[in-house]
């Protein structure tokens, strides 16, 4: 019986034109919990797609429980005791709990094609009570909450006698109590003897759940050691390949005018009597447990989304604000955080999304100047240093730091005045969130506003002038950058502390 | 300094000349292939069977007359599809605009004659923006499917052409009715041609160099994405509809003075074969993504293939066969290229 309960080795993938993996070993042992960390482009997802069956290497080897197999597509690899839990779930929004959990191997009547849904509600309940979820089997997968599908998605892998499970960004649409509870059940799992791999950009859950972490870059393994040996600086030193020298280079400018002021902002049901106002020199922070409603305030200032009372001042002057097409007349701009459904058309080049915001702005006589467009697009290319081979280049080919660029290259063209980010370095590697932060700086220093909402509290505090904390639909406080800690934006966030708005 | 810039930008303009011969490889390279391969085939086979020669200029010509109503609704057709929709009220609309137009011309009883019939097209037409206004409203203010809004139309607009020809034909029209459909430019190109050639370069132009264009695309692409950066989204979508709807009546009103009448029997069955020569020429009814000249091939792909089965004598009933499996064959074409696209893209 071999040490380990999967052993990679040499895998090696070749794409056209790229080695996205070069002779790659990654080893697991049961009852561990595998991190699995590097930058986008990396090739954890590649290495996890082949070890899932979603994609074939082009060689190497895989050893199961010290077994050589082949894994031939992703149900062979559920069928072999190897599930993946994807950031995209994959599962079937109008069939219930129990029938996306048994989807495909449905217990059955005897040898009849009737399905024994009593057997199958039972065998539900009986998964999920082992990993301690109280879900109703019968209900459907959309009435579920984005948790409670996830602890579907895991039942599903049990329910396959899995010895591998692997999660990519399981942490990224959860809230704080969530993901207490997730990491629970993965405690739980580890002590059965299963063998986890967690893939997280968040290296604060790698301490936090990890017994291991290998390290991947550019298509290389890099090392695996436990993570009581590692620091956060020795792992994005290995992830980037060099000293990160400040990881949040935060400028401080003087404080100007104000240029957004919201009073009394108000929808019932999401958020209520919201009064804050933004000037120009500063980057403030609306930070929150997910479901405070931030989004939801971001949304009715750019005027994507309708508020039942309250004023939105731009430049000292009261505005009316009804559709997107207002806000950014007014010089506002929102980088949404979802950048694939709402910030950019993904099938459209890089200057196509480039110019979409501010076309009006290109058009001679009836006709958009193409000879123009490419030169504006050009130079944010090179101003933004979008990593692009050129601007006809498809979004969707971009990396995700990079099609933030394309997202923020619209907005500057359009002369936002002032720009909210809605979660900007989310699913962005190490280095590139360093370049998205210097812009911000710039944008500062520029004269334009900056209102930042972000989950991530190093990023808050590391980048933020005041903070101003949501908690269920209201302001809970506001804290300057000298007093702001983690701790005390988590007292205000859950509700613990209230403290003086304004 | 100027130097570097005149470098750089002689340097873009080779690399876009280079890169435009390849798009248009790309876009258009295998539809073209389809055609020519289409035509050489049925030239070969004419010549076995001993018939007249299926490539001269004379059939050519044939073939666009054959196509000028379908390729104005086409146009239409192409927009709507791009912009994440689907219209299958042209098809009503056809009979709609010819009973309209001939109703008229009709009423006025002759003279001046030139006058009655530029009031029956611009009836026709002003029905046709009523309509397709309506579709337009609908479908954004109610938030109604294209499916299921149109759907609805096509039925009314059938039916209503009926009452109001009270189920016959519409002749005794002025001889110039015909003019528009049948008589050619020095003998040689029908007028009915330069229309459909004339809103084919147009529809090109306001889709490619318009900000109206780029917003049908953006809107097909990411309906949410374009909507937040400031995209009218309802009103784009609205004027799709209506220019849908207009431009299925200009072919309405070429196919009634061809005939001399206007009939609410026509244009049956229509908006399917307006899609299917959308479709053929490369527009994904996903949306987002499409091309007029993609559109224009599609469809000559499919009038020749009618045609050219009916030089070589094939029937009704094999015609509509073929067509199908024509169809099939074109959009798994088009899945083969986009899925190996989508390998090549990589990690």
């Amino acid at each position: 019986m071999s040490e380990y309960v999967l052993q990679m080795k040499d895998i090696t993938k070749r794409f056209p034109g790229v080695l996205a993996l070069d002779k790659v070993s990654f080893n697991l042992k049961p009852g561990d919990v595998h991190c699995l960390v590097g930058e986008n482009g990396a090739g954890k997802s590649t290495l996890m797609k082949i070890l899932a069956g979603a994609q074939p290497m082009d060689s190497g080897e895989i050893l199961l429980s010290g077994e050589p197999i082949q894994i031939h597509s992703p149900h062979h690899a559920q069928t072999l005791g190897i599930s993946m839990i994807y950031q995209e779930f994959n599962l079937s929004p109008y069939l219930s709990v129990a029938e996306n959990i048994f989807l495909g191997r449905e217990p059955r009547m005897g040898k009849t094609p009737f399905i024994n849904w009593s057997k199958m509600y039972a065998d539900a309940r009986e998964i999920l009570g082992r990993i301690r979820v109280d879900i109703d089997v019968r209900k459907p997968i959309n009435e579920c909450s984005v948790a409670q599908q996830q602890m579907v998605e895991i039942a599903k892998a049990l329910s396959f006698q899995s010895k591998v499970i692997i999660m990519d960004e399981p942490s990224a649409t959860l809230t704080e109590h969530e993901l207490r509870a997730l990491f629970d059940l993965i405690r739980d799992l580890r002590a059965s003897g299963i063998g986890l791999i967690y893939i997280s950009h968040r290296l604060e859950e790698v301490f936090e759940i990890g017994d291991r972490c290998t390290v991947m870059r550019d298509g290389q393994y890099i090392d695996t050691k436990p993570v009581g040996e590692l620091t956060r600086e020795s792992i994005i030193h290995m992830m980037v390949g060099r000293e990160l020298k400040d990881e949040f280079p935060k400028e401080v400018f003087a404080r100007g005018n104000e240029l957004l002021r919201v009073e009394g902002l108000t929808r019932e049901g999401a958020f209520e009597d919201v009064n804050f106002a933004v000037h120009t020199g500063e980057i403030v922070g609306l930070t929150g447990l997910v479901g405070a409603g931030r989004t939801e305030v971001a949304r009715a200032i750019f005027g994507a989304d309708r508020f039942d009372r309250g004023q939105i001042h731009l430049n000292g002057r009261p505005v009316t604000v009804r559709s997107p097409q207002d806000a950014i007349r007014q010089g506002v701009g929102l980088l949404t955080e979802d950048r694939k459904n709402q910030g950019l058309v993904l099938g459209m080049s890089v200057r196509e999304n480039t110019t979409l915001a501010n076309l009006k702005e290109l058009v001679r006589g009836l006709f958009i100047s193409r000879g123009r467009e490419r030169s504006v697009t050009q130079h944010y290319v090179d101003d933004l240093q979008i990593k692009t081979p050129g601007v006809e280049q498809v979004a969707q080919n971009l990396s995700g730091g990079n099609q933030q660029k394309v997202v923020l290259a619209k907005w500057l063209f359009t002369k936002s005045r002032v720009l909210i980010f809605d979660e900007p370095t989310r699913g962005i590697d190490v280095g590139a969130k360093v370049e998205i932060y210097k812009l911000m700086n710039e944008l500062v220093r520029q004269g334009v506003c900056v209102l930042m909402i972000s989950s991530e509290l190093p990023e808050v505090l590391g980048m933020c002038d005041r903070i101003l904390v949501m908690h269920e639909g209201r302001l809970a406080g506001e804290l300057s950058r000298s007093e702001a800690t983690q701790e005390r934006i988590m007292r205000l966030a859950t509700g613990e502390a209230q403290a003086n708005v304004n | 300094m100027s130097d570097s810039t005149k470098h750089r930008s002689a340097v873009s303009a080779t690399v876009g000349a280079g890169h435009s011969a390849r798009a248009f490889g790309r876009t258009y390279g295998l539809l073209t292939l389809a055609l020519v391969i289409e035509c050489v085939v049925f030239e070969l086979i004419a010549r076995r069977q001993g018939v007249r020669s299926f490539l001269s200029p004379n059939s050519l010509m044939l073939i666009l007359n054959h196509s000028a109503v379908y390729g104005v609704m086409s146009v239409g057709m192409t927009f709507v599809i791009i912009s994440g929709g689907i219209d299958l009220s042209v098809g009503s609309l056809v009979a709609f605009g010819g009973v309209i137009s001939a109703i008229i011309v009709r009423a006025g009883g002759g003279e001046p004659a030139w006058l009655w019939i530029a009031l029956g097209w611009l009836g026709a037409l002003a029905a046709g923006a009523v309509a397709g206004g309506l579709a337009g409203t609908v479908i954004t203010v109610f938030e109604i499917p294209p499916f299921i809004a149109t759907l609805a139309l096509m039925s009314s607009l059938r039916g209503l052409g009926y009452i109001i020809a009270k189920g016959q034909p519409i002749s005794d029209l002025p001889s110039a009715y015909t003019a528009l459909g049948r008589d050619r430019i020095l003998n040689v190109v029908p007028i009915s041609v330069l229309v459909f050639v004339a809103v084919l370069l147009l529809g090109g132009v306001l889709l490619n160099h318009t900000r109206f264009g780029r917003h049908v695309r953006a809107i097909g692409g990411n309906e949410e994405s374009a909507r937040l950066s400031g995209v009218n989204v309802r009103a784009v979508k609205w004027w799709v509809y209506c220019m849908s709807s207009v431009l299925a009546v200009v072919g309405g009103v070429i196919l009634s003075s061809k005939l001399g009448s206007g009939s609410p029997k026509l244009g049956l069955g229509d908006e399917l074969g307006v899609i299917a020569a959308v479709v053929v020429g490369g527009t994904s009814l996903s949306g987002g993504r499409g091309t007029i000249g993609g559109t224009f091939i599609g469809l000559l792909i499919v009038s020749a293939l009618s045609s050219g089965l009916n030089w070589i004598g094939v029937e009704t009933f094999g015609q509509q066969v073929i067509l199908g499996l024509v169809i099939l064959a074109a959009v798994l074409l088009d899945r083969f290229k986009g899925r190996s696209w989508s390998l090549a893209k990589g990690r």
